[in-house]
């Protein structure tokens, strides 16, 4: 016994980086697709490799890349929440009413966050108290919320914006880079951040990993649940917020369909749909290695019909290769 | 010297669940520096014991005392501040996390300075804490910063042991530790609760297999239906006295 335990330890702890492990992450394999796509698509397209062009994709994509923020924290921590695309329009058709009926930014975007709460607090309590399921729960909020769009906005389209709430996200104020991508850099960079080293963020990655565990561990699982669905929620609000600044108008049908584009791309960026991995990098990879195939697509004139069929051919690929990777080992 | 000393105590311990008598007139003693083992058919109560040890379940009569002091375990936080510390057999692990932040899972060190102030976790402390408990054990982890979900189930039975080195004070509770090993790995995980013993813990063993406890244990209570049916003392593997007196015991 005491051979074998010393040709072990000769075996154990080594050091230095894990260069399999790094090779094989979804962030960085995600990052040469996105990286071969834009070589491919310049030789395609002279326009592709353009400030312009990529001001369009960035500026595009910088509203789902903040609801993939949210949707990220629940998806690592084992739930799901449907209702994003609602509360983004919720919160938009908010602040514009607000704006409307002549209250100012501050009354206007706590409006919007507050509908954001509302949702994420209707949502977590009936999930983490009355344990409900999150898919069915939040198909719920998402069908309510939508319904109460219309019903808000009587199914027009509203337009009232200020113009210095509209500066918010099409102006600048560093290096002419437009104030959109800025806030969607920042908020992912600060949420990534907090999710790796973050003391209170990471229980949401021991939370989806298992919650027994979690729970022997001495994390109230309830409260991070409902902390969870909340927060995303009030990103979705956020969303909301950036989205009617840039359109300078609020639809009833805005961000419809956006709740099953963004858990797509967070799914392609490497979180596990059964919680307890996954990060917000590799979420807004995700959402912009999909985003630039729409581009691609757009710039060599094919439908934008086929858009669904390359995001879904993506989604079945990241998942198929998690699988291969996974029955390798 | 002669006596030792007892650590843990529990006299005249009932439970019921509804009509169901779980326990009842349970006397249950663990001396300091000793492993225990804990046998008994299905629903001879010996989880329920463990659950009372681990402050899952709140007793519906008897009295504890740990070190000769009254204690009440109102909740599994109570137990773990008394320094007890309870392996379940799913093990409790992050599948998808590696051996440090398993370890120090909802106890994680948080750095200084600026670290401290956005509360950001002290990861080289922790590697470093980790490395040292699992380097000192039995079974070797390949890499510190694999993840648990890539390990045999030794390795995983090893960072589950380390944490509970790390964290247990006093006594560390196993809820069938071999269940699901085969031989080597099994002889490996046996040695490792003679680690948690060199540590100075006491173990409380739950076991179905005979054989591993009269390899491990040095005295075996034997439950049958709720009620105490005896105690072995055990002179090692081959004390087929033991063996067979615990065998009648069980029937």
């Amino acid at each position: 016994m005491s051979t074998e335990t010393t040709t072990h330890s000769s075996l154990g702890q080594k050091d230095g980086i894990d260069w399999k492990r790094v090779l094989l992450s979804r962030e960085l394999i995600v990052a040469i697709f996105i990286v071969a796509a834009s070589l491919i698509a310049t030789m395609m397209s002279p326009y592709f490799l353009t400030i312009a062009n990529w001001k369009n994709i960035l500026i595009g994509i910088s509203i789902e890349m903040i609801v993939a923020i949210g949707l990220t924290i629940v998806l690592v921590s084992g739930g799901i929440d449907l209702s994003v695309g609602s509360v983004v329009a919720l919160s938009g058709v908010t602040i514009t009413l607000i704006f409307d009926a002549g209250g100012g930014t501050v009354l206007a975007l706590g409006g919007g966050m507050g509908v954001g709460l509302l949702v994420g607090v209707v949502n977590g309590a009936f999930i983490a108290y009355v344990k409900l399921n999150p898919l069915i729960t939040t198909l719920g909020t998402m069908a309510i919320g939508r319904s109460a769009v219309y019903i808000m906005s009587g199914g027009y389209a509203l337009s009232s914006i200020p113009a210095s709430y509209k500066i918010m996200a099409n102006g600048s104020v560093l290096a002419g880079i437009p104030n959109l991508i800025l806030i969607t850099v920042i908020l992912s960079t600060v949420f990534h951040i907090a999710m790796w080293r973050n003391v209170w963020f990471r229980k949401f990655t021991f939370l989806g990993g298992s919650e027994i565990a979690a729970l022997r561990a001495g994390i109230d699982v309830r409260r991070l649940k409902l902390a969870g669905y909340v927060l995303c929620a009030l990103l979705a609000a956020t969303g909301g917020a950036v989205v009617v600044a840039r359109l300078g108008s609020s639809f009833p049908n805005t961000a419809s369909g956006m709740e099953l584009r963004v858990i797509t791309a967070v799914i392609v960026g490497g979180c596990s749909i059964y919680g307890g991995r996954g990060t917000v990098l590799g979420a807004a990879l995700g959402v912009l290695f999909l985003g630039l195939m729409n581009n691609i697509l757009v710039l060599n004139s094919v439908s934008v019909y086929w858009q669904g069929v390359a995001s879904g051919c993506v989604l079945i690929l990241a998942v198929l290769s998690d699988a291969i990777i996974n029955r390798g080992n | 010297m002669s006596e030792p000393n007892k650590i843990l105590e529990l006299k005249g311990l009932g439970k019921n669940f509804g009509a169901v008598k779980a326990l009842s007139n349970v006397d249950f003693e663990l001396y300091e520096n000793e492993i225990l083992a804990l046998l008994g058919d299905n629903g001879a109560g010996k989880s329920t014991i463990v659950k009372i040890l681990s402050g899952y379940y709140q007793p519906d009569a008897g009295r504890m005392t740990m070190k000769g002091e009254d204690v009440q375990f109102e909740n599994p936080h109570v137990a773990r501040d008394h320094g007890i510390e309870t392996i379940y057999q799913d093990l409790s692990l992050f599948e998808d996390l590696d051996v440090a932040a398993n370890v120090f899972a909802g106890k994680e060190v948080v750095g200084k300075g600026w670290r401290k102030y956005l509360g950001f976790v002290d990861r080289e402390t922790m590697v470093a804490t980790a490395r040292d408990a699992v380097s000192k054990m039995a079974i070797n982890i390949p890499r510190i910063d694999s993840e648990v979900s890539s390990f045999s189930g030794g390795q995983r039975q090893c960072v589950a042991i380390a944490k509970s080195i790390l964290w247990g004070r006093q006594i560390v509770i196993m809820d069938e530790p071999t269940a699901a090993l085969g031989v080597r790995e099994t002889g490996r995980v046996l040695d490792l609760i003679r680690d948690l013993k060199s540590h100075n813990l006491s173990v409380v063993l739950v076991m179905h297999n005979i054989e591993h406890v009269l390899q491990v244990a040095e005295r075996a209570i034997v439950m049958r239906q709720g009620t105490r049916r005896g105690t072995v003392k055990i002179k090692g593997a081959n004390d087929r006295e033991s063996h067979d007196k615990i065998i009648q015991m069980l029937m």
